[in-house]
């Protein structure tokens, strides 16, 4: 089967160049409308210039020389340990329409697109960010991670994480710690570095800094609900799926002293009177910026996100009560599994007052619920958040959509509809 | 409202009701099966286990408590009664158990502990679900490999962890003697479902698949198993007695089977659409039907329940059909395994509407069928009636395109 | 079925060992002394010293024995010590001695009358000095003017057995001082406890001829001292026992997590690590200061605060047979009710009230930040930090079995006094206090105990407070108390945080979601002992808050946590 390998057949390298172009437009164009934007900060800039290096020029993740990366695919595999040992995280959900529709052929037709996209970039070989990995790490928490994880587990090294269903028993918890340290040890077949009390203590520092930026970022955002448009708090969030943790650091740093400054002169990206917009749900992944970009083209702005590959993405820290090596892998565990609002735990309360709270911070108008087309567990929780929402009066629409570009146009007239609502409906936050 | 339930039951009962040589045992079944769904029954009927679904170890769930209600979820008008409480894309299956558990017609699980396996997503959220409404779920979080020890263990301690709430929950206690009792019943009772299958296959003439594959299924709401394991060894007999004293005329029918999501009573829609198409279902490899194939362990004299578990875990666990692994290789092995045993002709590949997991291991059953040169048909439906038709002109198709190569094949031979 | 017949068994397997052993606890014994009274010795010296008394160790010498007969109080009274030697008092002597000289006149105070002295000397002994008792007295015409002790620091006068009362009396402190006092009916409590320590010498001239002078000593403990290296043996053998059993365990640990592939932590002794202290004044250090300076007074108070025993009782484990206590401890009466129940009106409504003032006013926070033995504890913990060695972590099956141990020790603290036991030879505390502040205290069971809580308390943070009873009574009017632990239900992500720093294993702190304020939901429990981990590792913005009277004085905030862990690893204390 080695001529397989090696030669590809004309019908291939056209698809290859054929997705070349299209995911490069893509991605240049979603870059082209967020540069768009009004009020954009300088500091901006090197976040953009990640995503444009990744996607565009299709390089592979910048990082110190001679560090493997791994490839994970939710937030419950913790960066902490892939840095203590060597090497770096990429978070490889997939987003890109152009990978979704060669993943399409794979994949059953009712899977979700990210799954689908993931699927086509390992066909068509073409993403050094996504080839490049040493090792996958995939969590198995919805059905369609699940299969990808046999799907991938075939064809590179995988380590499958079992993350439990239920969390409240400290036994369910306990065995994620487990699934931990076994981890650890595939890791360590890839960087031939165990882990131990410093280097795992070091990559805590590490991310406890970045987690730092993270809150004085939403702080500032807390504090001056209009400051910043959330497409660009997105931009900086999906950046850091490729970045070296103290590099994504500094950017953000600057960015808040920027945005510091701004605060102080009152200077702020929106006016009083549009509506502040909540986006929740299945995530929202680089190149399909297509709702938030429609919300504050719209006229609208995205206050605030509770989706996984946006705050969520590094919100809850690691909270150590043992400063031992055992300690910080149990912070860890904790950390992933208890106040994760991941749907996919079959009790997922906590979601609601997590958004509850946000909308209490940022005084949400209204809330745009997110399902990405075969995306279940999140519409399961639609119908508990429509009742929550009613009975604090909060406007709430569904909106359902996948990767490709053509219903653009009617999401874009529900949420013109959906932001007038709002204006001029009264639709006032309890 | 239940009457409908009812009716729905029933009128598919009648319909297979004449679809054999006249064997009276038959009719037995068919009772026993109408009064799990007769409606003052399910107003009185408050179990104190309620098992959804086929993959929980189900002699485990009969070592625990002498009469759990397995709820398997087929009905379609249960399926209308969860509408409002479930979004568009859950598969029916999840939709009919909710329904059968959260109406306002009758409390099946007022009183009981309904136990459930986190296979799929929509269990998990089932689970929430059914907890929201103040009914007592215990959920089994299955690990998702399960040809490592490790994972072994972990499917083993979860079971454990399951069956020592249940047994406190129906006030008995697990011991090694009564799992290993259970585990003797059920090995009998699959005996005689082999058996009963095997005879019924010599001669695919004397009874309709729909109504071989409901006296199976009746087996999960046998009120007294023994009873019905004495009544399906006269039914077989009955049959076997037929065999030999009439000619039977050869049947040139196509053998098929069938594979992916189950078929669960009253959804007859596929073995009686293979009917009306002129194919004869053979078997079927899916989560209900693979319960009766699955090997038991062997049991030695001081085994606790943990070892028992264990070697269980070991047989059981690469025999699963449904999707709960990350890879799915019993689904392939278990089709491999049919192709080389029964001369099938066809599969056909049953795929439930939101029940993706199928869907994902259809490439690899489509490898192993080109292997036997088998063609596979993927065919997708739900509950409703109304794509019937357009099924019955698929599967016609299918059927002509099976006929000719038969006779293609028998041309060549000759 | 049969797992809770096991399971049930066990328990009162646990609960018959610990009764047993509470109860012939003092027949256990980890280090006794010898008794008082057969290690002690008299020698008499006439070296031309004033007649005195003094201690060296437990041996003790009368000075300017000439034309002196030394006495001493026995059960039946009066009796002579021949010669004024004694190698060791036998068992019915009372511990008081007194040595008087052959009258003489001489001028004493230079007013150019002769007078006739009566001179004498007289002390008591360490054990005679009970917790409340006064000390003894001769009441005999051999020994004419007599003081005798009222609680460590006042003292009552008899001439020839009368009291005196409105009389003058003059009293020299070593140093020379010399102090004019006025006795009352109940005699003077002007003298400080430490002004005792060193003698005193008290001048009664009822005219200008006649002149009584008695010399008091009390048997001392002084700190850092010979004795003192004496009372704290027990001690450091305790504190080197346990050092022997955390080195074993952590090494057996670290041979099985090798045995089984897992990376073991690492016990840092040899690991060199910048200390990163910054010292904050947060409700952390504020705490550490109190339990510092509670440790402190609790143990030396009456040295350093010169007071006697106060009135007002701490319910905490800091043991009455430290004499030197800043505050008495109401540890003593509620594991001696029988004796509580004897002893007069007005100390039963001084128990009573003390004890309901702390428990509604503090609750348990006096288990947080006053306590001697949560001290203790707490340095095991930070010391296990510091050396980054693993612990132990419990689940909630373990925490279970530890509530259930503490109804044990809840019936053997109320109860074992009144079957005749005592819970003093069986309470930790006893190896700590006393030994501490100088006093020779015998140690049975209680020396096993300490190892115990030492070892678990270095392994698992604050092992003992889960099953203190006298915690858990403090504990009881939580509903009622000033100080709570509350909750914001809608801020809270649910993280855990709380409940894996909870050193009581608390789970309902972040578990708890209804309440009738949804966000301000009271979590106190009666297990919780406001130590204030919980909100220290809460990483969200007023998610739970410890309010006194109402006020909120300590709130969870998302920014100081952040910069916590950022600047260089937090703070560990």
């Amino acid at each position: 089967m080695s001529e397989k390998a090696l030669s590809i057949s004309p019908a291939q390298t056209r698809q290859r160049e054929r997705f070349d172009r299209k995911s490069v437009a893509i991605a240049e164009k979603m870059l082209r409308r967020v540069n768009e934007l009004t009020h954009r900060p300088e500091a901006l800039t090197p976040f953009l210039e990640i995503l444009r290096r990744v996607f565009v020029d299709r390089e592979d993740a910048s990082r110190p020389h001679g560090t493997p990366t791994v490839g994970t695919y939710c937030v419950m595999v913790p960066p902490e340990i892939i840095y203590a040992q060597g090497a770096m995280p990429v978070k490889l959900c997939g987003g890109s329409y152009t990978a979704f529709s060669i993943g399409d052929d794979t994949a059953p037709r009712d899977a979700c697109p990210l799954v689908k996209a993931v699927m086509g970039f390992e066909e068509i070989d073409a993403m050094p960010v996504y080839q490049n990995c040493s090792l996958m790490a995939v969590p198995v928490t919805c059905d369609c991670k699940k299969k990808l994880a046999g799907y991938l587990s075939q064809r590179r090294p995988t380590a499958i994480l079992h993350v439990p269903a239920n969390r409240d028993r400290d036994e369910d918890m306990e065995r994620f710690v487990e699934e931990l340290y076994a981890f650890s040890g595939q890791l360590a077949n890839i960087t031939s570095k165990e882990l131990s009390y410093e280097n795992l203590s070091a990559a805590y520092r590490m991310m406890a800094d970045a987690q730092y930026q993270l809150s004085r970022f939403i702080d500032l955002r807390r504090k001056n609900p209009l400051l910043i448009r959330g497409t660009f708090a997105m931009a900086v969030m999906n950046a850091m799926s490729y970045t070296y943790a103290p590099d994504w650091t500094k950017q953000l740093a600057a960015l808040n002293d920027e945005l510091e400054a701004l605060a102080r002169k009152k200077e702020m990206a929106v006016r009083e009177n549009q509506p502040r917009i909540l986006l929740t749900g299945s995530p929202v992944i680089f190149p399909n910026f297509k709702l938030p970009l429609l919300i504050e083209e719209m006229g609208g702005l995205l206050a605030a996100d509770e989706t996984c590959m946006g705050e969520r993405g590094l919100y809850d820290p690691p909270a150590v009560a043992d400063h031992t090596l055992d300690g910080m892998m149990r912070a860890l565990s904790n950390r992933a599994t208890r106040p994760c609002t991941c749907p996919t735990f079959a009790d997922n309360k906590r979601r609601v007052y997590r958004i509850r709270q946000l909308i209490q911070d940022y005084k949400i108008q209204g809330v745009v619920y997110h399902v990405l087309r075969g995306c279940l567990v999140y519409d399961y929780e639609y119908a508990v958040l429509e009742e929550e929402m009613g009975k604090i009066g909060v406007p709430i629409i569904r909106v359902e959509t996948d990767y490709n570009e053509e219903d653009v146009e009617q999401l874009r007239i529900r949420t013109e509809a959906f932001l007038e609502l709002i204006k001029y409906g009264g639709g006032q936050a309890k | 409202m239940s009457e409908r339930l009812m009716n729905e039951a029933q009128s598919i009962l009648n319909q297979v009701a004449s679809e054999h040589c006249g064997f009276s045992e038959s009719a037995w079944f068919l009772d026993e099966m109408a009064n799990a769904f007769h409606a003052e029954n399910l107003k009185n009927e408050k179990p104190e286990i309620i098992v959804l679904g086929e993959d929980f170890h189900a002699e485990l769930a009969l070592a625990v408590c002498d009469h759990p209600r397995f709820l398997l979820g087929g009905s379609l008008e249960t399926t209308h009664w969860s509408d409002a409480l479930l979004p568009r894309d859950a598969d029916p299956v999840s939709r009919s158990a909710c329904g059968w558990l959260l109406n306002e017609h009758f409390q099946m699980g007022s009183d009981a502990l309904i136990v459930l396996t986190l296979t799929n997503d929509n269990r998990r959220k089932l689970a929430g679900l059914l907890r929201s409404h103040g009914l007592r779920v215990l959920t089994v979080d299955l690990p998702p490999v399960y040809h490592t020890a490790a994972s072994q263990r972990a499917w083993a301690t979860e079971m454990y962890r399951a069956a020592k709430e249940m047994a406190a929950h129906c006030h008995t206690r697990l011991t090694a003697r009564r799992l290993a009792q259970a585990i003797l019943d059920v090995r009998k009772l699959r005996k005689g479902m082999q058996a009963f299958h095997k005879t019924v296959l010599k001669t695919p003439g004397c009874m309709s698949p729909a109504l071989r594959e409901i006296i199976l299924e009746s087996a999960w709401y046998a009120k007294d198993r023994k009873a019905w394991l004495e009544h399906l060894y006269r039914l077989t007999s009955q049959i076997a007695a037929w065999q030999t004293r009439y000619l039977i005329n050869p049947d040139d029918r196509p053998w098929v089977m069938t594979a992916g999501s189950p078929i669960i009573f009253p959804n007859e829609k596929l073995p009686m659409l293979l009917e009306a198409s002129g194919l004869f279902l053979a078997d079927r490899i899916d989560g209900l039907s693979v319960q009766m194939n699955m090997p038991t362990p062997a049991l030695q004299r001081f085994d606790t329940v943990q070892k028992i578990l264990l070697r269980i875990a070991e047989v059981r666990m690469p025999k699963e059909v449904s999707g709960a692994w990350t890879v799915n290789e019993g689904l392939p092995t278990a089709v491999e395994g049919m192709l080389r045993r029964i001369p099938i002709d066809g599969i056909v590949y049953h795929v439930l509407k939101g029940q993706i997991e199928y869907d994902f291991e259809l490439p690899r059953v489509e490898e192993i069928a080109a292997e036997y040169g088998v063609p596979v048909f993927r065919l997708e439906t739900d509950y409703q009636q109304q794509d019937v038709e357009q099924l019955r002109i698929r599967m016609e198709a299918f059927s002509e395109m099976l006929r000719q190569r038969n006779s293609e094949r028998m041309r060549i031979a000759q | 079925m049969k797992n809770t017949w096991k399971k049930r068994l066990i328990a009162i397997a646990a609960a018959l060992l610990l009764g047993l052993l509470a109860y012939f606890a003092a027949d256990i014994p980890f280090y006794p002394y010898q008794e008082p009274l057969e290690r002690a010795s008299l020698q008499s010296v006439s070296d031309g010293e004033p007649l005195a008394f003094t201690y060296s160790s437990d041996a003790i010498t009368l000075h300017g024995a000439d034309h002196v007969t030394v006495y001493g109080l026995t059960l039946s009274g009066m009796a002579v010590i021949p010669n004024g030697q004694a190698a060791s008092f036998p068992a019915d002597s009372l511990g008081t001695l007194a040595a008087v000289k052959e009258p003489y006149t001489a001028d004493t105070n230079g007013d150019g009358i002769l007078e006739t002295v009566t001179d004498a000397a007289k002390t008591d002994m360490e054990f005679t000095q009970e917790y409340t008792e006064g000390g003894n007295t001769f009441l005999d015409s051999r020994l004419p003017f007599e003081a005798t002790i009222q609680h460590r620091s006042g003292f009552s006068f008899t001439l020839y057995s009368v009291k005196l009362s409105n009389a003058e009396i003059t009293a020299v402190l070593s140093d020379g001082r010399e102090i004019a006092l006025q006795t009352d009916e109940n005699g003077f409590s002007a003298l400080s406890l430490n002004d005792l320590r060193d003698g005193v010498t008290f001048w009664y001239r009822p005219d200008n001829q006649t002149t009584y002078r008695l010399a008091y000593q009390v048997e001392d403990n002084t700190v850092f001292s010979l004795r003192w290296l004496e009372a704290m043996l027990p001690f450091t053998l305790i504190v080197l026992i346990s050092l022997v059993c955390i080195i074993l365990d952590v090494l057996l640990r670290k041979r099985l997590y090798q045995k089984n592939g897992m990376p073991s932590g690492q016990v840092a002794v040899l690991h060199r690590e910048k200390l990163h202290f910054r010292f904050r004044l947060g409700f952390e250090m504020v705490r550490w200061i109190v339990m510092i300076v509670s440790f402190v007074l609790l143990i030396w108070g009456g040295r350093l605060l010169e007071n006697g025993l106060s009135n007002i009782q701490l319910p905490v484990l800091a043991c009455p047979y430290n004499l030197d206590q800043g505050a008495s401890a109401g540890c003593y009466w509620f594991s001696h009710i029988d004796a509580l129940l004897e002893s007069g009106l007005d100390e039963i409504l001084w128990f009573l009230g003390s004890f309901a003032v702390c428990a509604l006013l503090f609750g348990r926070l006096l288990c947080g930040f006053v306590c001697p033995l949560g001290f203790v504890q707490d340095v095991m913990h930070q010391l296990r930090q510091s050396l980054h060695t693993e612990g132990v972590s419990f689940s909630e099956k373990l925490y279970d079995g530890l509530r259930f141990i503490k109804w044990v020790m809840l019936l053997i603290f109320l109860g074992v006094g009144l079957i005749g036991g005592s819970f003093c030879d069986f309470c930790p505390a006893i190896t700590l206090s006393p030994a501490l502040a100088g006093f020779k205290t015998s140690i049975y069971f209680s020396g096993f105990m300490m190892v115990a809580m030492l070892v678990s308390g270095f392994f698992k943070r604050r092992c003992f407070c889960n099953i203190c009873p006298m915690g858990y009574l403090l504990g009881l009017p939580h509903k009622v108390s000033m100080v709570k632990l509350k909750k914001d239900a809608v801020a809270c992500t649910e993280c855990g945080a709380c409940y894996e720093a909870c050193p009581m294993g608390i789970k309902s702190i972040f578990t708890v979601r209804e309440g009738k304020n949804e966000r301000a939901i009271d979590v106190t429990t009666a297990d919780c002992i406001l130590c204030g981990e919980c909100i220290r590792r809460c990483p969200e913005d007023g998610a739970l808050y410890m309010t006194f009277a109402g006020k909120k004085i300590y709130t969870a905030s998302r920014m100081k946590f952040m910069r916590d862990q950022a600047d260089g690893k937090e703070a560990q204390i």
